[in-house]
């Protein structure tokens, strides 16, 4: 009797070494990343061959200082670079009242091909804005 | 007499040959690209920029070297340089620090090259500090993108293009083995 008490305190107490952690709460803020709305895109009309592309981004990334930009992800397929900016909203119970903008966020792409290339911005609802660079030998 | 001859041929046959596996399996990429540091976006004294190369050559790469991308095993970064490549009178003195990061589809963003205080003056080439973690899941990422942060000591008067080298060393399965 007293050797199955023992094994049974064992086993529970192991278990609650186990779970115990798991349970502790993530007190690190929530964090949800979404597409920013771009409203203008700026950059030449035409470069020459080998120079940089420079493409600048403006829009607004959210209401409050507990959004910030995130990062740029380019998408190159058959003659369109598709550029989508994502922003991130931080769950803190206070936040700085300033609206937070994309003030010109700078993407430089080497290498361009020689010719028309289409550059889309893409937007939250799918759909992009869009406008064209030439290349030239 | 035989016996010590074989041993010696045995012994040089094995050695050449865990040589020539060892060769045909690691390889380098090399890679060469440039930013340009506009001197108004850098009047805050920081840089934020986001370069982006539209072909990388790491397939035509694996098939010179007898293998294929699905037979990568690793990749990590062998060494990262930057040059001053314009104007032809500017050196790093403007810079305090410089960071590189890849980022890649659905990745977190990973510092691979960074150089950071007590830089020497007057030099127009730096060489960046870099770690030899595996970063094989972005360079085979065809939308792969290096994220520069630049803090400035100083002004700069004209556009800066700083010019990139750097270098993988790939590890890969030769194909058939």
């Amino acid at each position: 009797m007293k050797k199955q008490i023992l094994i049974i305190s064992t086993i529970i107490l192991s278990l609650l070494i186990l779970i115990w952690p798991g349970c502790k709460k993530d007190s690190s803020p929530e964090i949800e990343t979404f597409i920013i709305q771009v409203d203008s895109i700026a950059h030449a009309d035409t470069i020459n061959f080998g120079d940089n592309l420079i493409i600048k981004f403006y829009g607004k990334i959210g209401p409050d200082g507990c959004y910030s930009f995130d990062k740029i992800a380019p998408d190159y397929i058959a003659g369109t670079l598709s550029v989508t900016c994502w922003g991130k909203h931080t769950f803190e119970s206070v936040c700085t009242p300033d609206t937070v903008y994309m003030v010109g966020r700078t993407l430089q792409v080497n290498e361009m091909p020689v010719g028309n290339t289409i550059i889309k911005a893409v937007q939250p609802d799918g759909t992009s804005i869009s406008q064209s660079i030439y290349v030239k030998e | 007499m035989r016996r010590v001859l074989t041993i010696i041929s045995a012994i040089i046959l094995i050695l050449s040959s865990c040589k020539k596996i060892d060769k045909l399996t690691n390889f380098y990429m090399y890679n060469s690209n440039s930013i340009i540091i506009s001197s108004s976006d850098f009047a805050s004294l920081n840089a934020d920029i986001w370069s982006y190369e539209l072909e990388n050559n790491i397939t035509e790469l694996c098939s010179n070297n007898n293998t294929n991308e699905e037979s990568i095993k690793s990749i990590s970064l062998d060494r990262f340089t930057v040059y001053i490549s314009s104007p032809g009178t500017q050196t790093f003195d403007f810079i305090q620090s410089l960071e590189v990061f890849v980022n890649a589809s659905g990745l977190e963003e990973k510092k691979i090259a960074w150089v950071q205080n007590n830089l020497k003056t007057g030099v127009k080439k730096l060489v960046l500090d870099i770690n030899d973690d595996d970063i094989q899941d972005y360079i085979t990422d065809k939308n792969l993108i290096l994220h520069s942060l630049i803090t400035g000591s100083d002004s700069i008067f004209s556009n800066v293009i700083i010019r990139y080298d750097y270098s993988y060393i790939i590890t890969a399965n030769l194909s058939g083995i």
